[in-house]
């Protein structure tokens, strides 16, 4: 019996780790200026888009949804609806794909957010056509598998990949978007330079910058302070040697501070080792 | 402890002369591995071994260099003030054992860089052993006190003989004519502040390095490369500013016209010790991180220490020589020319202190180009010329004007840089072993460098076998 329970916990255990880990969301270091593969949208309309020759030309933003969720999708898309609302505007070009990762979602079952957005102009909405779908998650990094809360749910990251000439070059966590950082990504997609802050480590001691992903400001830190220090010490180190050894020293005065001033009319007797 | 008398200095400059004529054409055979590396001409070879040589080459000239120039101003202090023999026998020992170690660390691949930027020691990739940056580490400790001691001791035999003010030339900032200090005594006073500033600089920055390898925890890499430049930047800046302390020194005695202190000296120099310190922010230009006002102060610093160097030293050294007699030889040819090196590098790594011209630099072939140029064209020659003064003094010998050879020195020196600069212009990167096909042209380039390469060597030849070979040979004294 112990050991049945054993062997029943053990796989329980697997089962979880292996969950775990199929719920890795996308690493933006290791995604940075990966190449997305040839892919396809087949959009709600009946247009196929083809997203590589699409992000040659403009800037594309893409996230991925499925039509049943009734989790983070659709705050998600109001985020990012809202912080791309300067882009209907905007005279630069630049698109925003929502596509589907499930399987058995059709364009058609993606109508209602085709309605919804449909002030969105810039706005591309459909499913990956196969099998192009499975390798585009895969490049991504887009781990998704079916959640505990209904058969036909899926648990799934809440991530937009900016992708610039066929490359990723900003991947965004969390459904909660802003128009700051889309917009530098965006531009960065055009080949702009975008200074990027690493996140505050609580780990890291005395950094120079620290950055506040709340506000988005940047605020010196101690290690400027520490930057300093070497002026400090440095300075004081030799204050020391220079007063001790004054302090030892009978040999100050105003005129003999030369011992041995070089006898330039000999050119031998410029030189101390010659006089050994 | 007692004190040195200046015979028993001599066997110092001597040990150090010997090691650069050694150590300089050894080291010098890794960046030709280099450029032959580039010049696709070592295919069997893994690439690995070129960033280790890149390692090594660049740490151990540069270290050289610095510790032979020092030594050899050391010695020429040694006129004015009394050194401990022990201590400068210490830190050579020291010197010693972390060269050593660097040597093994090449052996196994190490190659971070000789800039050895946060945390690429700890980035083997599989190429080098996990102990590795253990030793390394030690390595550096190890030089670094090796050097603060030097750095020291040197204030310390000079405090006991100059007044601290005297030592600055702040009396003749005052106007007084007495004492009468000679310039060698400013520039190293100069020299050992900045130096032990930016000493402690790299211990605090080990100090980081050691956090991240006790504790796996990361430390702010953009502090540590700004400890990294702060010392680094300083330190090869010290090691051109302690050849000149030889060139004060000696050059006068090929040119028989004194080179006193004067107020402009005075004020340059200290000028010098201000902006030097600051001026290391010009190489964090590409870290937008940083507060706009230090890349202001880093490009105005760099501008800033070009005006003493120019007014004092290059203008200095050319009416030494403008419509004078002066006793061209191999020692004085090799100072003259030096110092115009330096000018010349100078003048490059200006250019690539302004930001503007740093966005197009930045990291491609014109970097090693305006150093290899202060250096190789530069302090290079200096050193040479200083210890073939040193040696031909010792032995009663008289050099010989040696043109030709010199020639061939600068021809090459010159030559071997401008493939470095053309690289540069044409947007070719540095630190790349194999050149992508969009900068191809790279590897047509370091072919070309090699054949200047070959000019140089000839002329390093023939200066070891007129100089070099007489610091091996038994001294007078016992024979």
């Amino acid at each position: 019996m112990g050991r049945w329970a054993t062997a029943v916990f053990a796989f329980q255990a697997l089962v979880i780790a292996q969950a775990a880990n199929s719920l890795i969301p996308p690493s933006e270091s290791s995604l940075l200026y990966e190449r997305i593969p040839p892919c396809r949208i087949s959009t709600v309309q009946g247009d196929t888009i083809f997203v590589e020759r699409l992000s040659a030309q403009q800037p594309v933003v893409l996230t991925f949804v499925f039509a049943r969720c009734v989790g983070a999708c659709s705050p998600m898309l109001a985020s990012l609806a809202a912080a791309t609302e300067w882009l209907e505007e905007s005279s630069s070009p630049a698109s925003v794909i929502v596509a589907s990762f499930d399987s058995s979602d059709t364009p058609s079952s993606l109508s209602w957010m085709a309605d919804a957005y449909r002030d969105r102009r810039r706005w591309i909405i459909g499913t990956v056509v196969e099998p192009e779908r499975r390798s585009l998650l895969r490049t991504l990094q887009f781990n998704y598998m079916l959640s505990t809360s209904g058969p036909t749910l899926f648990d799934h990251p809440s991530v937009v990949y900016v992708i610039g000439q066929g490359k990723v070059v900003r991947v965004i966590l969390g459904y909660v978007l802003t128009q700051k950082a889309l917009k530098a990504a965006i531009e960065q997609a055009r080949g702009e330079l975008i200074p990027a802050y690493p996140l505050p480590d609580p780990r890291i001691p005395f950094r120079c910058v620290e950055y506040d992903p709340q506000s988005q400001t940047v605020e010196y830190g101690w290690g400027i302070v520490v930057l300093g220090s070497p002026l400090v010490i440095g300075s004081l180190i030799c204050f020391i040697v220079v007063l001790l050894s004054s302090m030892h020293s009978s040999t100050h005065s105003e005129t003999s501070y030369v011992r041995r001033p070089p006898d330039l009319s000999n050119p031998h007797a410029c030189s101390g080792e010659s006089q050994s | 402890m007692a004190s040195t008398s200046i015979s028993s200095l001599p066997l110092f400059a001597r040990l150090w002369s010997a090691l650069f004529v050694i150590l300089f054409p050894v080291l010098g055979l890794l960046g030709v591995f280099m450029r032959l590396f580039q010049s696709e001409m070592l295919p069997d070879i893994e690439p690995s071994w070129f960033y280790a040589a890149m390692t090594l080459h660049g740490l151990g000239l540069v270290g050289l260099v610095y510790a032979t120039s020092f030594a050899l101003l050391i010695t020429r202090l040694s006129q004015y003030v009394a050194f401990r023999p022990s201590m400068l026998y210490v830190s050579t020992g020291l010197t010693g054992i972390g060269v050593i170690l660097l040597v093994v660390l090449f052996l196994v691949r190490f190659g971070p860089g000789w800039y050895f930027l946060y945390p690429l020691p700890f980035k083997s990739a599989g190429v080098w052993p996990e102990w590795a940056p253990h030793v390394f580490l030690v390595a550096l400790t190890v030089l670094g006190v090796a050097w603060l001691l030097w750095k020291l001791e040197t204030l310390r035999a000079m405090a006991k003989s100059f007044k601290f003010s005297t030592m600055l030339g702040w009396h003749v900032l005052a106007g007084k004519a007495e004492p009468s200090v000679p310039p060698a005594v400013l520039v190293a006073t100069i020299c050992c502040i900045a130096g032990i500033i930016a000493l402690s600089a790299a211990v605090v920055m080990l100090v980081f390095f050691y956090y991240t390898l006790l504790t796996g925890n990361a430390a702010d890499a953009l502090l540590v490369k700004n400890l990294t430049f702060f010392f680094g930047h300083v330190l090869i800046n010290l090691a051109m500013y302690q050849g000149i302390g030889v060139l004060y020194d000696v050059f006068p005695t090929y040119t028989r016209h004194q080179w006193p202190m004067t107020k402009p000296m005075a004020i340059a120099w200290n000028l010098v010790l201000l902006l030097v310190l600051f001026a290391y922010f010009h190489h964090l230009y590409m870290d937008f991180a940083q507060p706009v006002a230090v890349q202001i102060i880093g490009q105005a610093a760099s501008y800033g220490t070009a005006i003493p160097a120019a007014v004092v030293t290059i203008l200095g050294t050319l009416a030494h020589v403008y419509r004078r007699r002066v006793e061209w030889n191999w020692s004085s040819l090799l100072l003259f020319f030096g110092t115009m090196g330096w000018a010349v590098g100078g003048t490059a790594a200006v250019i690539d202190s302004t930001v503007a011209a740093n966005f197009r630099f930045h990291n491609t072939l014109w970097v090693p180009a305006h150093f290899h140029t202060y250096l190789l064209a530069g302090i290079v020659l200096i050193i040479l010329g200083g210890i073939a003064h040193f040696v031909s003094r010792a032995r009663e010998y008289t050099l010989r004007p040696a043109r030709l050879p010199i020639s061939l020195l600068l021809i090459g020196a010159y030559g071997f840089v401008t493939m470095f600069y053309i690289g540069g212009l044409t947007s070719v990167p540095r630190r790349y072993a194999i050149y992508p096909i969009e900068v191809a042209h790279g590897s047509t380039l370091a072919q070309v460098a090699l054949v200047f390469v070959a000019l140089i060597m000839v002329g390093v030849a023939v200066y070891l076998w007129d100089v070099g070979r007489l610091l091996f040979l038994p001294s007078k004294r016992s024979s």
